[in-house]
């Protein structure tokens, strides 16, 4: 019976922990991914060009790596491009959505 | 949990209280004692688990704090930059090798005569050294008074670095980024369109130090295009 008890314990903390872990990890990229995403998002031209960078990674943390991907946006924001930044770092992605012109060639 | 049941097996085995018997079973002082050593042992192994638990759990909330700070001084300062106003005298500057970032904002401050009016604040972020190390402080004084005299001053962080820096435009259109923005010349726009911060906290997860930097984008600033 004792045992049982400790076992249930030890089985419900340790599930506990995990889940505490996984929340923690997934906070810490949250906070991260919206700095990174900001920070992108500042840096995004106003007007987007052949010259737009559409990829990099954030030193010193090589593991988090963002990407640019334009797109035709829907109606009725059809004149602008859909540009969506995302954030990987590990298996985590966050991603903003913005509009913006194209240059005209 | 033993108590209930053996006591209920002794209320049955009497076969009521019409013939109640000379000997009613129970349980001994040892078996109490027994019983009682083993709960005790038992709450006592569940609590060292859960406190050693909330221990562990702590220590986690705890490693991304510096994160947390991070986070919330980064807001603050887009609400300042979001607000900066260009004003004569006081241009948008970052000077001091980048360790100052300098700017004028209005905002609501209590009259001398107690009624609530609006003043020109200037504000600075400044990377000091504190101690050992350095610190993130933001300091406002009132524009009239002079920088000297600072009515509000807060220590935001601890910086192991920290650095402002202002974009500007080479000639072939390529982003670059200076620490020095202090001439208010007239081909100078009073409030740039892309300011940075580089800054590296002292704490440090995973072996990593705790570094970001993160740009600020005001939508009423202007690229400053640099001369060949």
């Amino acid at each position: 019976m004792a045992s049982m008890i400790v076992s249930v314990a030890g089985a419900l903390l340790v599930g506990g922990l995990v889940a505490a872990n996984r929340s923690t990890d997934l906070r810490l990229h949250q906070i991260l991914s919206a700095q990174w995403l900001a920070n992108q998002l500042a840096l995004l031209d106003d007007v987007l060009s052949d010259s737009t960078s559409t990829s990099g990674t954030f030193l010193p943390l090589d593991d988090a790596t963002w990407a640019l991907a334009v797109e035709p946006a829907d109606d009725p924001l059809k004149p602008l491009m859909k540009a969506t930044i995302t954030v990987t770092r590990k298996d985590l992605t966050s991603h903003v959505v913005t509009y913006r012109p194209v240059a005209e060639p | 949990m033993w108590l209930p049941i053996v006591l209920w097996q002794s209320h049955k085995r009497g076969r009521g209280p019409a013939r109640c018997p000379r000997r009613v079973e129970g349980l001994t002082l040892v078996e109490l004692l027994l019983a009682l050593t083993l709960f005790v042992v038992l709450i006592g192994a569940v609590a060292a688990l859960v406190i050693a638990g909330t221990k562990v759990q702590l220590s986690w909330g705890r490693s991304i704090e510096p994160y947390e700070r991070l986070a919330r001084i980064m807001e603050r300062l887009q609400r300042d930059m979001e607000s900066a106003q260009p004003l004569y005298g006081i241009p948008f500057a970052v000077k001091d090798g980048g360790a100052t970032l300098e700017f004028a904002r209005v905002e609501p401050v209590l009259g001398t005569d107690g009624e609530p009016t609006t003043e020109w604040v200037k504000v600075t972020y400044r990377v000091a050294a504190v101690g050992d190390g350095k610190a993130l402080m933001r300091d406002e004084a009132l524009w009239k008074t002079g920088a000297t005299d600072v009515w509000r001053s807060e220590t935001l962080a601890q910086l192991a670095s920290g650095q402002f820096a202002v974009a500007q435009v080479d000639a072939t259109g390529a982003l670059t980024w200076t620490t020095s923005w202090n001439e208010p010349a007239p081909q100078m726009p009073a409030v740039p369109r892309l300011i940075k911060i580089d800054c590296v906290l002292p704490t440090a997860q995973e072996g990593h130090p705790v570094s970001l930097s993160r740009a600020f984008r005001n939508p009423a600033g202007a690229l400053l295009v640099q001369s060949p």
